[in-house]
């Protein structure tokens, strides 16, 4: 059932539900007009029936809703207690066999606390968690379920299986993603980026280039900084594909760490703009095989913009003092606000020579260039926020 | 009156009433169908929507696009501080807060400057949007991110455009200044914007009532039920409006309101409207009808979004009085956006959104009240007449009131199967008798007042009236003006 919500055609689905809700209701008119054939006037009989269809969908609709808030409020404070009481026997080291009597008798309480434990715990105490998982019996059922069809209970055997180092948890997290539901796919995703085989990893990198830009950002965020991770972003950067050059960048600026490998000076003239503006705003963070002057001069005169304007920020960043004429003529020729923003911002950045061209900026008269530098040496005296990321 | 002529008069009020009768039937059918609709998204939504983790994952990214998160303010110096506070405290990874001083006449500014140290600042904007001229631009001698805009007063909207014009980051959220974002608010609400990212012009959030609610700090507390019925009776209209309405609407791609009181926008798709147009009381609607209408005519593949777990907390009116202003702008607001986009009608190029959510909103929700008060009128004239056999007009008034207490009762489910705030059996008693009770006397009232916002609209009225607020855990009075539900 569960499968129809996660499906690609909800939408579809969701129109039949909707004529067929209402379909119902009218038979359900219908038949209790039938039962009142003693009222001559039919108008009468069908608005009666309509009435008492309501009255009855009322006193249903607020009978259940009572009821169910009631049982959920109930089955909620029994959950809390149980997890209460697994997270004080899980805590304990000498309490292995309790914690799997409750396993036993209580898997859904016990899936749960484990879920959080081992999201929380990290070295031995992980370890622990995870053995005591893997000798419980809900094990056994979270092995099978990532199997199901139901997407719910698949998310959930993966996310937790996806934090398992055994072969067999991890067979069981990539078999997820072939599973036929996008969103089990994506789960199976995030577990092995995190902690799956090097194989699947590998497997997970390369497919990163089809995956949606909010679910690339959540799989950066997650990816851990190792030797896969570097063969992959070198391999990428060298490989002069656009989209995945893209991608690798995106991945720089979101993790915004000094890469350990050198990039090629190539991407700043890449033919794509968006492989430029993305370059020279990840600058900062990359090990370039070159000066990084034979790349930021060019980027302060590129025919774009946006490029010059992220040239120039990258230019305070990394004190690139010898640049500070050109950064000076773009501030005051003023073409573009964040243009010359950047550029202020860079000389201020630069300090000594930088601030006081700035200076001379502001002293040289009126016009916008002038207004975005004052605003920057302002800033920058009241400690402001400098150079902005 | 000569005979036939007395025949005739009453054969058109008997057809007239028949019609009402049949014309409230499809109305409460149309709003059936939409928490029908609401109620298959919500279970979708509850399986669906993604955990705290993804998150705080995105939390610490850099490429989540930046927000400027504007609050416009007038005479606000009872709540400004801990407001704009709660504002700074939003968990978002980059943003920045401009609270747009409206020319208030009491202490707000003096307090902004006090409060967050700020200082005559020499930042740099354009003014794109044309706007009443401003005095100052301030910002803070604190690393935080604020910057308090003072003009001359020319209304919210006039606002909104300055700062959108101070604004520097891609994304604009307009909010009330006086409404509390819970602090992750910011990120849900954004999400569509990083899933879609070339297609969303603007995403609606839900607004939830704070009457009633332990607050401290800008942040809501604890959830729990105002004390006075009518602040209750518009709990279940608001979960009605965004849980069955809103997410509905929204499923289809026709959403025709975001709040004023939190609505997250793409700042070029604004400005390429021209931002909020100043000379109508509805701004927010009209900002979105203008949005569809500039897209649609351009064929642009885009989406306007409503999301129900991003929540702003307000408060809403607990006096008759106020209420009865707040209903009479909101509904001259949707009669002026409706005129003035009227080309919108049955205009097939316009797909779902000039064929069903407009006509929807001329006759439902524009001509409605007056259609729904001449149907009472008449049925009065009817009785006194003696047209109606009692019995008859009971039982479709009967009908009619019946299909209205389904829906917000239904309105009660959705709100259970969305996010469950009410947490216990009492609350949800309370506001399915709030959901029953609404349906005897309020709603009534409530077309009343909008049949008078239309007769107002005719006669040139124009103002917004004065709104008090209570101010969150104080009374305090506060000339404001809310976003609508």
């Amino acid at each position: 059932m569960t499968g129809l919500v996660y499906s690609l055609h909800f939408r579809r689905i969701e129109q039949f539900l909707v004529c067929g809700a209402i379909a119902c209701y009218a038979a359900c008119v219908l038949v209790v007009a039938g039962w009142l054939s003693r009222v001559d006037d039919p108008t009468m009989r069908y608005a009666v029936a309509f009435i008492l269809v309501q009255i009855a969908i009322q006193a249903l609709l607020i009978l259940g809703l009572v009821v169910s808030k009631h049982l959920r409020s109930l089955r909620e404070a029994a959950h809390a207690a149980r997890m209460r009481r697994l997270e004080e026997l899980l805590a304990r080291p000498d309490s292995a066999r309790e914690v799997l009597e409750m396993a036993a008798r209580w898997p859904e309480d016990f899936l749960s606390v484990v879920e959080n434990a081992l999201r929380t715990l990290t070295g031995s105490a992980h370890r622990r968690v995870a053995e005591l998982l893997e000798a419980s019996a809900p094990y056994r059922r979270l092995l099978l379920e990532t199997a199901g069809a139901g997407p719910s209970l698949v998310i959930r055997a993966i996310s937790l299986l996806g934090r398992m180092e055994n072969p067999e948890a991890r067979a069981a997290v990539r078999r997820g993603l072939k599973h036929p539901a996008e969103a089990v796919r994506r789960a199976a995703r995030k577990a092995i980026v995190t902690g799956g085989d090097e194989d699947a990893r590998r497997q997970v990198l390369d497919s990163l280039c089809s995956l949606p830009f909010w679910e690339r950002i959540i799989l950066f965020q997650l990816v851990p900084a190792d030797s896969i991770l570097h063969d992959f972003l070198a391999k990428v950067l060298a490989s002069g594909d656009d989209e995945r050059i893209l991608v690798a960048l995106e991945f720089v600026l979101t993790r915004q760490r000094l890469l350990l490998f050198p990039v090629p000076v190539g991407l700043a003239q890449s033919r794509n703009v968006e492989v430029r503006i993305k370059f020279f705003r990840a600058l900062p963070f990359l090990r370039l095989e070159e000066s990084v002057y034979s790349v930021l001069e060019p980027g302060l005169h590129d025919p774009d913009w946006r490029v010059r304007a992220l040239a120039a920020r990258a230019c305070g960043h990394l004190r690139a003092e010898a640049l500070a004429w050109r950064l000076l003529e773009m501030c005051a020729s003023f073409e573009d606000p964040a243009e010359a923003g950047h550029a202020a911002r860079a000389l201020a950045a630069l300090g000594g020579e930088g601030w006081n061209r700035l200076q001379r900026v502001v002293g040289s008269g009126t016009g916008a260039g002038n207004r975005i530098a004052a605003e920057v040496m302002e800033r920058r005296m009241l400690g402001g926020l400098g150079v902005q990321r | 009156m000569n005979l036939p002529l007395r025949h005739w008069f009453l054969d058109v009020l008997v057809v007239y009433e028949y019609w009402v009768i049949f014309y409230l039937f499809v109305l409460s059918t149309i709003y059936f169908i939409l928490v029908l609709v609401g109620f298959f998204e919500m279970v979708r939504h509850r399986f669906t929507r993604r955990d705290a983790e993804e998150n705080s994952v995105l939390e610490a990214s850099a490429l989540v696009p930046p927000v400027s998160v504007l609050a416009p303010a007038y005479n606000e110096e009872a709540t400004i501080r801990e407001s704009v506070r709660a504002l700074l405290m939003l968990s978002y990874p980059q943003f920045e807060v401009i609270v747009i001083n409206d020319g208030s006449k009491d202490a707000t500014l003096r307090l902004l400057i006090e409060e967050f140290h700020l200082y005559r600042s020499a930042r740099y904007y354009e003014s794109t949007l044309p706007a009443k001229p401003v005095r100052a631009v301030y910002e803070s001698m604190d690393p935080i991110p604020l910057i308090v805009v003072d003009k001359r007063n020319g209304g919210k909207a006039d606002a909104l455009n300055v700062g959108i014009n101070v604004a520097r980051y891609p994304l604009v959220c307009a909010v009330d200044s006086d409404s509390l974002l819970e602090s992750d608010a910011l990120l849900r609400v954004a999400r569509p914007f990083l899933e879609d990212p070339k297609r969303v012009l603007a995403v609606g959030g839900i607004v939830r009532v704070a009457n009633g609610c332990a607050t401290a700090a800008g942040r809501v507390l604890s959830v729990d039920l105002p004390r006075s019925w009518i602040a209750r009776f518009q709990v279940v209209e608001y979960l009605r409006s965004f849980l069955g309405g809103r997410v509905a609407f929204s499923a289809f791609n026709c959403l025709l309101v975001v709040s004023g009181a939190f609505g997250l926008f793409s700042k070029s798709a604004v400005l390429a409207v021209g931002g909020y147009r100043t000379s109508t009381v509805g701004e927010d609607m009209e900002l979105i009808v203008r949005l569809h209408h500039w897209a649609r005519l351009r064929r642009k593949d885009y989406r306007i979004v409503f999301q129900p777990d991003p929540v702003c907390w307000t408060q809403v009116p607990e006096s008759l009085k106020i209420l009865k202003r707040q209903r009479n702008r909101w509904q001259r607001g949707t009669l002026e956006t409706l005129w003035l986009h009227r080309s919108m009608i049955l205009r097939p190029s316009f797909g779902i959104l000039g064929l069903f959510a407009f006509p929807y909103f001329a006759l439902f929700e524009g001509l409605g009240p007056a259609v729904e008060l001449t149907g009472y009128l008449l049925t009065i004239a009817g009785f006194c007449l003696r047209l109606f056999d009692w019995q008859v007009a009971l039982t479709f008034f009967l009908a009619t009131v019946l299909y209205g207490m389904i829906l917000s009762v239904g309105s009660v489910v959705l709100e259970e199967l969305s996010t469950s705030r009410y947490p216990h059996v009492r609350n949800l008693l309370l506001l399915v008798a709030a959901g029953i009770l609404e349906n005897l006397g309020f709603r009534q009232l409530l077309t009343l007042w909008r049949a008078q916002a239309f007769w107002d609209l005719l006669r040139g009225k124009k103002h917004w009236g004065v709104m008090e607020r209570q101010g969150f855990g104080q009374p305090v009075p506060a000339p404001k003006a809310a976003g609508r539900v």
